[in-house]
């Protein structure tokens, strides 16, 4: 059922079916700004994803707190909402995790019955409250007589590069853990005396025990797809660096700016 | 009821093993096979009791739920449209077959039970290891059809057309095809492509109390139309395309059915072109519309080879015969064109 749901006197999200009628004057805004809800210091990546990530950003694993299981994640900033990649030009990062670029889409489930047979089928919701959605500005959406966009079919592969991460992802995780690889990580930065931060739960592959794995164990990590991602886990690491610097420089301006002031 | 000109011809003395499917193509109408699957253990069962149908069917039951459809008693077993035609007369929910089977049982004497009703489904998804025993062989033929099975009290599955052959098993209970060539389409007033109670349109014409006044030209398809009543065991051959409307005559009917096509897997539904010319054609100026039709006449009613001969092969494309790789790029072609 389209249209606003009302449950309890909370008003929740509204998600549509996307179908080119009932949107068909659709676009979506597709710069990034914080007033468009992109300053955040964390977003969820998915390993297939894990080789564009690993170029800009460290990547963790943290635990859901909903279901205790362990998930992906890329550092943006040392706070809740810092991205130390966005500024009031842009998102400065040659890629951007589909979970953002994705913009106001979701993947929403159908049931279909196909010969008879139900089969759940991944189909394509809009939230209709999200800051990107406008008939003015941006990305169309839907072409003149209803055809899909470059920008929809691109929308569409990021959908289903996450819907298939989901649970490439679970199955990375139970391997992981079945060779012992994660091992939580305190990740202290510090300034100054005033200005330091601890980021808390954070997860990551542990380099000795990657090592000190079996032939066999490599060999079978290797043919189930998930040694590469544990060494792009690894290699994103490096990353680090180049966030502290970006938080200096930031600190810097600011007070620049408070000196100017 | 009122009667159609014909009885559909009947063949005596065939067994699932011994068919006689090609001929069936050829001939280009339907046929009663009396006494078909009459081995199969669900008819002897179904003879016995339809406890024993029942039981047998709940026998292979895998617990998967089915596409169930459940009417009120005035429907009288008519899964039909609401008054406007803008919803169907029925519900459509997924249920476990067995609570339809129990639904039925319940009401197996009473003379106006609800209708309960599952329509075509896949027998291997949800009675596997029921066709070890009870089945038509098609593979000899070199066919893979799709076979399903159709459960229900007394229910009418209103006149329509399939795109595929069918052979039409009765297994348990007695049921009436009442069949048309596909050319009375005109006389047999179909309804809304969309929604439709089966996944066909069908014909919005009562047969059990025809509307003269609304659909005159009715009288002219039960001239041309034929029709019988089939006992468990018998199988019923339809030509892809004939229209047909069949009513279950028991208090408990069970159908196996295959569907099969003769032409390759890369053709698309047909439907697909008739949606694109509604869309394309239908409603471009008379002139132009006559213009087309030749057209068409020409590149596809017309014998295949037509277009295509009077040009050297290399030069043939889309006109030459279809393969595989010629159907990908027209496909490619078609999906790229159609994204406007």
């Amino acid at each position: 059922m389209p249209g606003q749901k009302l449950i309890s006197g909370e008003v929740l999200a509204r998600h549509e079916m996307l179908n080119n009628v009932a949107h068909k004057d659709l676009r979506v805004i597709t710069r990034h700004g914080a007033e468009l809800g992109d300053n955040l210091g964390t977003v969820l990546t998915f390993p297939t994803e894990y080789g564009d990530v690993q170029r800009e950003y460290p990547i963790f694993f943290r635990k859901d707190p909903h279901n205790g299981e362990f998930q992906s994640i890329a550092l943006l900033g040392f706070q809740q909402d810092e991205n130390l990649f966005l500024d009031e030009h842009g998102w400065h990062a040659a890629y951007i995790p589909g979970i953002v670029a994705r913009g106001p889409f979701l993947i929403g489930f159908q049931n279909q019955e196909v010969d008879g047979e139900l089969r759940r089928e991944p189909v394509i919701h809009v939230d209709l409250d999200s800051p990107r959605v406008s008939t003015t500005e941006g990305e169309p959406v839907f072409l003149p007589q209803g055809g899909n966009t470059r920008y929809l079919e691109r929308i569409t592969t990021i959908l289903h590069g996450i819907h298939q991460g989901l649970a490439i992802g679970k199955a990375m995780f139970d391997a992981f853990n079945a060779h012992d690889l994660i091992e939580p990580v305190n990740v202290e930065i510090k300034f100054n005396a005033e200005e330091q931060f601890n980021l808390r739960g954070l997860y990551t592959i542990s380099e000795e025990k990657l090592r000190g794995l079996s032939g066999e164990a490599l060999f079978n990590l290797n043919s189930a797809g998930f040694l590469q991602g544990a060494f792009l886990v690894i290699a994103s690491l490096n990353n680090m660096k180049k966030l502290i610097d970006m938080k200096h420089r930031r600190r810097q301006q600011q007070a620049g700016v408070a000196a100017a002031s | 009821m009122t009667g159609t000109a014909q009885r559909t011809r009947e063949l005596q003395g065939y067994t699932a093993e011994t068919l006689p499917l090609e001929e069936l193509l050829a001939g280009d109408e339907p046929v009663v096979l009396k006494g078909l699957v009459a081995h199969w253990p669900l008819v002897q069962a179904g003879l016995r009791s339809h406890h024993e149908a029942m039981n047998y069917l709940r026998s292979f039951y895998n617990g998967k739920t089915v596409g169930t459809s459940r009417g009120d008693p005035q429907i009288q077993g008519r899964l039909f449209y609401n008054d406007d035609y803008t919803q169907l007369n029925f519900l459509s929910q997924r249920a476990p077959l067995d609570h339809v089977l129990m639904d039925i049982e319940k009401h197996l004497e009473d003379p106006r039970p609800p209708t309960n009703y599952i329509g075509s489904t896949t027998i291997d998804a949800c009675l596997p290891g029921f066709r070890r025993d009870n089945d038509v062989p098609f593979a000899a033929h070199g066919y893979e059809p799709l076979a399903s099975i159709w459960i229900g009290n007394r229910t009418i599955a209103s006149c329509h057309y399939d795109a595929p052959n069918n052979l039409a098993c009765c297994a348990v209970g007695r049921r009436r095809f009442t069949m048309f060539p596909p050319e009375q389409i005109v006389n047999l007033y179909p309804g809304p492509l969309e929604p439709t109670p089966g996944g066909q349109a069908v014909s919005l014409v009562d047969f059990s109390n025809p509307d003269f006044e609304r659909f005159p030209r009715f009288r002219e398809a039960l001239a041309a139309g034929q029709s019988v009543e089939v006992e468990p065991g018998d199988a019923v051959f339809i030509p892809s395309l004939w229209w047909h409307h069949v009513e279950a005559l028991s208090p408990f009917n069970t159908l196996v059915n295959y569907w099969w096509s003769t032409s390759p897997k890369f053709m698309p539904s047909p439907m697909n072109v008739l949606y694109h010319a509604i869309l394309a054609l239908r409603d471009r100026p008379e002139r132009e519309k006559r213009a087309w039709q030749s057209i068409f006449d020409y590149y596809v009613f017309g014998r295949a080879e037509q277009a295509g001969e009077h040009l050297p092969e290399q030069a043939r494309g889309a006109l030459a015969p279809i393969d595989d790789s010629s159907a990908r790029r027209i496909r490619a072609m078609l999906l790229n064109n159609l994204n406007r």
